[in-house]
C-alpha cells in the first residue's frame, strides 16, 4: 500500500527500476487477458469453426441483443442474483460466527477436530453431495420425517419453486463455511494476546472483547473477502445447480451458468454463450470495482 | 541483482513463453484451417476418385492394393485413421485389450493395413456429442465421426465432411447391398435426415428396425392377485390402478422420469406425441395440439390420485428404474431390451415376479396412435475433411460385412448374380460361440455375455482367421455400420419362432447365439421377448391398425431450431412436469401453446413444412 505513495519524489523511472520484477510477474496475467480476449471475440462474431475465429464475420452486438431478447433471460438473471447474493451473505455471516465461536474454543485438540470436521465437505464433488441430499430433502427423506415430529407436512424441497432457492443457499453455506473461516481464523491468531488482557484488567466479558477486540481486529478481511465476493455476484454455483435443478424448478433455479451450458454445451452456440458469459464478467467487473471504491472511501481500506 | 530477484525473473519469463506458445498454436491452427478447408475437401474428393478405382489384374495404386478380380486386399504401407468411441461401464474388454487394442482392431491392422486410434473415448453418448462439438470448434475431428443428426448438417455447411456420394459408387458391392436393403425398408427415407444441399454426408448404421421402439410392460403376478386382465383402454386403466394403489399406496402404478420417460404408456390412448405429424396437407408439432391437452390432464389425474410417483421430476432414468427393480412398479413403457435392464436384475432380486409385454393402451373411442423416430436416424457415420483416406471406411465396413456373412449362402448367391461379385472370405466353420456360463462365472457384473468382447480367435488359424460377431459389434462402435437390416430382423424373428415352436433348426446362426445368451443370462427374457415383444413389434410394422407412424420431419435441424431449441424445450418440459403434478392448472397448457408459437415455434412450424414440401 505503501508503494504508490513513494514514487513521488524519486520519479517513476527510479522507482521502476527498483521495483520492476513486479511488474514482470503482471506480464503473466497481461498475456492470459490478451489471449482470452482473442477468443473473446467470438462473442461479437457469427463463429464458425469451419471459417475459424478470425474468419467469421463479424455481427457486432447480435447475440447480446439475442440473450438480451430472450423470453426467459430476465428470470434467469433474477435467479442467479438472489442465489448468489443469498450464498454471498450466509456464507459469509456463518463463516464469521462459526470463527468467532472457535475462536473462544479453549480446548486446542477439540478446536482441530471440530475445525477439519466442518471444512471436509468442502472437498466433496457436488455430484456426491447432490445425491446424498435428494434423498435427504425427498418429501419421505430424514429431514421430512424430522420435520412431521412436530407437525410440519412434507415439504418438496427440490421440487417446489418456494423451496429451491433457500435450499440451495443454505445447502452451499453448509458446505463451505467451515473453508470460508479458516480465513477469519488466521487473522485472529493476528491479534495481539495483550489486547485480551487489556481488556479482561479492564473487566470486558467475553462478549465484550468479541465486539471490541475480534471483530475490529478481522474487519479488514472482511471488508477484503466482501469486496472480491461482490464479484461472484452472478455466479450462482455451476455444479450444485445443474445436479440439483429439474423441470419443476425451472422457474426458480435455471442460472446463467446453467443456461450458458445448455446453449453453449448441449446446443454448441459458441458465439451466443460467450456473449452471456462476457456480459457476466462484465458485471463482475464493475460491481467489484465500485465495491473496492467505496470500500476505500468509507472504511479507508482498499484491496487493490 | 540477488539469487532471488534473477530467479523469480526467470519464472515469469518461462511463465509467459509457455503462455505465449500454447496460445500461438491455436493461432495458427485456426488460421490456416480457415485458409484450407473449403479447398481440401475438393482436392479429396478427388485424390479419393483416382484411388478408388478398382484395377483388374491384381496391382496396387495409391498404397492400395486390389487383387486380380479388382477387390480391396489391404494398404501397403499401412494407414492410420483416427475416431472416437464411447465405453460404458458395462464394456468389458479381454485381459489386457482395449478399445484401441483388442482383436478387432489387431485384425484390421494386420490384414487390411488399417489401423485405428483414439481421439478420445468417453463414458456416455451426451457427454460424447459435446466432445465431438468441442473438437469440431477447435477444427480438431477425427477422420471417422459419429455424429447426431442435427451436427451432420452443421458440419457438413461447415466445409467439414466429405460427400459420400462419389466414394459410394466405389464401395464394395456388399456395401451398395447393405444401403438397398436399408433402402427398400426405410421406404427410401434411409439417406433423408443426412442430405445437406443434395448431397450425402453421414451413412447411417443399421443393425435391425427394432431398436427405436418403446413398448408397455406389466407385473403379470400382481395382475393375477387382483384379479385383473391385461388393461387395453383408459378406462381399464382407471380400473386397474385403482385396484393396484387400494392395495400397494406406496407401489408405483405406472413410472415416470424427469425427462418424461415412460409418458407413451398414456400418450398412445389420446394420439399424443412430440414429433412431426401430418395434419391437413402440412406438418404440424404433436407438443401442441389438444390431444396432448387431454393426454396431460390424464397424466396430472393419476398424478394426484397418487399412482405416479410423487418426486418423479427430481429422478433420472437410472434412479427410476431402481423402483422396478424393487418390484415397486406394476406397469412402466420401455424399450424393449427393457428385458435386460431393469427387468432381469428385477426377476432375480424378486424370483416370484412374472412380466408381460403388452400392447399399447388405446382410448376408450379405439384411437391408438405412436410416433417414432426411426431406426435409421439413431446411429450414423460421417467421413471428416481432415481424413486422408476417405474411401477407407467403406473398405472397413465391406471386410467386416464380408467376413461376418461368409456363411450366409443366400447372399452369397445374390451378390454373385446381382453384383458379379464373388466373396473374399471362404466359407468357414463356425468357431465354437463363446462359453457364455464361463463368461457369466469370469465377469459377474455383466449383463449379458455379448458386452464382452474377447481376442479369440487362435494365431495359428488360417489366412485372416474367422472373425465372429464379437468383432463386428466392435466394428459398430468404431463407425462401421454392422449388419444389414433384413438379416438383423430375421434373428430376432428366428428367436421367437424358435421359441414359440421349439424348433431350435429354424434359428439363424447369430439368432442362435443370442437365443443362447438370453436363455443363460434369464430364461424370461427369451419368453418375454417372444410371446409379446416380437409379435406386437411385428403386427406394427406391417402396418396393422395405423398404429405406427415415423416422426413426419426427418431433416437436419433447421436454422432457428438450433437457435430456439433450447428455450421450446425448456418451456415445454417445464410446463408439462407442473401440469402433471398439479402446481399448474391445464390452462397453463394453451399459455404454453401461445408461448411456443410467439417464440419461435411458428418459424420453425414454417422451416419444417418448406422442407416437407420440397421432399414430397
Amino acid at each position: 500500500m505503501n508503494i504508490t505513495q513513494n514514487h513521488g519524489r524519486q520519479g517513476f523511472a527510479a522507482y521502476l527500476r527498483r521495483r520492476w520484477q513486479l511488474y514482470a510477474m503482471l506480464l503473466i496475467p497481461a498475456f492470459v487477458v490478451l489471449l482470452f480476449n482473442y477468443v473473446l471475440t467470438i462473442a461479437f462474431k457469427d463463429f464458425n469453426p469451419g471459417e475459424g475465429i478470425v474468419g467469421s464475420p463479424w455481427v457486432g452486438l447480435k447475440w447480446f441483443k439475442t440473450a438480451m431478447a430472450m423470453p426467459d433471460f430476465t428470470s434467469i438473471v433474477w435467479n442467479t442474483f438472489i442465489i448468489a447474493v443469498g450464498k454471498i451473505v450466509c456464507g459469509q455471516i456463518a463463516a464469521i460466527i462459526f470463527a468467532l465461536l472457535l475462536n473462544e474454543v479453549a480446548n486446542p485438540v477439540y478446536k482441530r477436530i471440530v475445525q477439519t470436521v466442518t471444512y471436509f465437505p468442502h472437498f466433496l464433488s457436488w455430484v456426491i453431495i447432490g445425491g446424498i441430499f435428494t434423498d435427504m430433502l425427498s418429501t419421505t427423506g430424514i429431514l421430512n420425517q424430522f420435520l412431521g415430529i412436530f407437525g410440519i407436512k412434507p415439504i418438496f424441497f427440490l421440487g417446489s419453486n418456494q423451496w429451491f432457492q433457500p435450499t440451495m443457499v443454505i445447502l452451499e453455506t453448509w458446505k463451505e463455511f467451515g473453508w470460508g473461516a479458516i480465513v477469519y481464523l488466521a487473522a485472529m491468531t493476528n491479534i495481539s494476546p495483550d489486547l485480551y488482557e487489556a481488556a479482561a484488567m479492564d473487566g470486558a466479558g467475553r462478549l465484550k472483547s468479541i465486539w471490541h477486540i475480534t471483530l475490529p481486529g478481522i474487519s479488514s478481511i472482511i471488508v477484503m473477502l466482501c469486496v472480491l465476493n461482490i464479484g461472484n455476484i452472478l455466479n450462482a454455483g455451476f455444479d450444485q445447480i445443474l445436479v440439483m435443478y429439474n423441470p419443476a424448478v425451472y422457474r426458480t433455479g435455471d442460472v446463467l451458468d446453467t443456461f450458458i451450458y445448455r446453449q453453449g454445451l448441449l446446443d454448441a452456440q459458441y458465439s451466443l454463450s460467450t456473449a452471456i458469459g462476457l456480459f457476466k464478467s462484465v458485471i463482475g467487473l464493475a460491481l467489484t470495482l465500485t465495491a473496492n471504491y467505496l470500500a476505500t472511501r468509507f472504511t479507508n481500506y482498499r484491496v487493490f | 541483482m540477488t539469487k532471488r530477484k534473477i530467479l523469480a525473473v526467470i519464472m515469469c519469463l518461462a511463465l509467459t513463453v509457455s503462455a505465449a506458445l500454447s496460445g500461438c498454436g491455436q493461432t495458427t491452427s485456426q488460421s490456416q484451417s480457415s485458409s484450407s478447408s473449403g479447398a481440401s475437401s475438393e482436392s479429396q474428393a478427388e485424390s479419393s476418385e483416382v484411388s478408388s478405382q478398382p484395377e483388374t489384374d491384381g496391382t496396387s495404386e495409391n498404397g492400395i492394393v486390389f487383387d486380380d478380380q479388382g477387390r480391396f486386399v489391404k494398404y501397403d504401407p499401412p494407414i492410420t485413421l483416427t475416431t472416437h468411441a464411447v465405453v460404458g461401464a458395462n464394456d468389458m474388454f479381454h485381459d489386457g485389450c482395449d478399445i484401441e487394442n483388442n482383436g478387432w482392431t489387431q485384425w484390421l491392422k494386420e490384414n487390411l493395413g488399417i489401423e485405428w486410434k483414439m481421439k478420445w473415448v468417453s463414458a456416455d453418448s451426451e457427454s460424447n456429442s459435446q466432445k465431438l462439438d468441442l473438437a469440431f470448434a477447435s477444427d480438431d475431428l477425427p477422420d471417422v465421426i459419429k455424429p447426431g443428426v442435427g451436427q451432420v448438417a452443421k458440419y457438413a455447411q461447415a466445409g467439414k465432411l466429405v460427400a459420400m456420394d462419389d466414394l459410394l459408387e466405389d464401395a464394395p458391392p456388399i456395401v451398395k447391398y447393405y444401403i438397398e436393403d436399408a433402402e427398400a425398408l426405410s421406404q427410401g427415407a434411409f439417406w433423408k435426415p443426412f442430405i445437406v444441399n443434395g448431397k450425402k454426408y453421414s451413412m447411417p448404421s443399421g443393425t435391425d428396425s427394432l431398436s427405436f421402439w418403446t413398448i408397455n410392460f406389466i407385473r403379470t403376478d400382481i395382475l393375477k392377485e387382483l384379479n385383473k386382465s391385461e388393461p387395453k383402454t383408459i378406462s381399464d386403466l382407471d380400473d386397474l390402478f385403482a385396484a393396484y394403489h387400494e392395495k400397494y399406496p406406496n407401489g408405483r402404478a405406472m413410472m415416470l422420469d424427469k425427462d418424461l420417460n415412460g409418458w407413451e404408456l398414456i400418450l398412445t390412448a389420446y394420439g399424443a406425441n412430440t414429433a412431426w405429424t401430418e395434419k391437413d396437407g402440412g406438418l404440424v408439432y404433436g407438443a401442441i395440439q389438444p390431444e396432448m391437452r387431454r393426454a396431460l390432464e390424464k397424466l396430472a389425474e393419476y398424478y394426484s390420485k397418487g399412482y405416479i410417483d410423487p418426486e418423479f421430476v427430481v429422478k433420472d432414468s437410472g434412479k427410476a428404474n431402481e423402483d422396478v427393480i424393487a418390484g415397486n412398479a406394476l406397469m412402466f413403457n420401455g424399450a424393449w431390451h427393457s428385458i435386460a435392464n431393469p427387468l432381469t436384475p428385477m426377476w432375480n432380486a424378486l424370483p416370484d415376479s412374472s412380466t408381460a409385454a403388452i400392447p399399447f393402451i388405446s382410448g376408450d373411442d379405439g384411437t391408438c396412435s405412436v410416433v417414432k423416430d426411426t431406426w435409421w436416424t439413431t446411429d450414423n457415420t460421417a467421413i471428416t475433411t481432415s481424413c486422408e483416406h476417405p474411401e477407407a471406411l467403406f473398405y472397413v465396413f465391406g471386410d467386416n460385412l464380408e467376413s461376418y456373412y461368409r456363411n450366409e449362402t443366400e447372399l452369397r448367391e445374390t451378390l454373385k448374380n446381382e453384383y458379379n461379385y464373388e466373396f473374399k472370405y471362404p466359407v468357414t466353420e463356425v468357431r465354437s460361440p463363446l462359453n457364455t456360463e464361463e463368461i457369466a462365472e469370469k465377469y459377474p457384473n455383466i449383463g449379458q455375455p455379448r458386452q464382452l468382447y474377447l481376442y479369440d480367435y487362435p494365431e495359428e488359424e488360417e489366412g485372416c482367421g474367422f472373425m465372429n460377431d464379437y468383432y463386428t459389434e466392435q466394428g459398430r462402435w468404431l463407425g462401421c455400420g454392422a449388419k444389414i437390416v433384413s438379416i438383423g430382423n430375421a434373428d430376432f424373428g428366428s428367436m421367437a419362432e424358435a421359441y414359440n415352436t421349439g424348433d431350435r433348426s429354424v434359428l439363424s446362426t447369430d439368432g442362435g447365439k443370442m437365443f443362447d445368451e438370453w436363455n443363460s443370462t434369464h430364461p424370461n427374457m427369451v419368453k418375454t421377448f417372444a410371446e409379446g415383444i416380437y409379435p406386437y413389434w411385428d403386427k406394427l410394422m406391417s402396418g396393422e391398425g395405423g398404429v405406427l407412424k415415423a416422426n413426419g420431419y426427418a431433416g437436419a435441424s433447421t436454422d432457428t431450431m438450433v437457435e430456439k431449441q433450447t428455450y421450446l424445450h425448456k418451456l415445454e418440459i417445464e410446463t408439462f412436469a407442473q401440469i402433471i403434478m398439479g402446481t399448474q392448472p391445464i390452462t397453463a397448457f394453451d399459455e404454453f401453446v401461445t408461448n411456443w408459437s410467439a417464440n419461435g415455434g411458428e418459424d420453425i412450424t414454417k422451416e419444417v413444412n418448406d422442407w416437407y414440401n420440397s421432399n414430397k
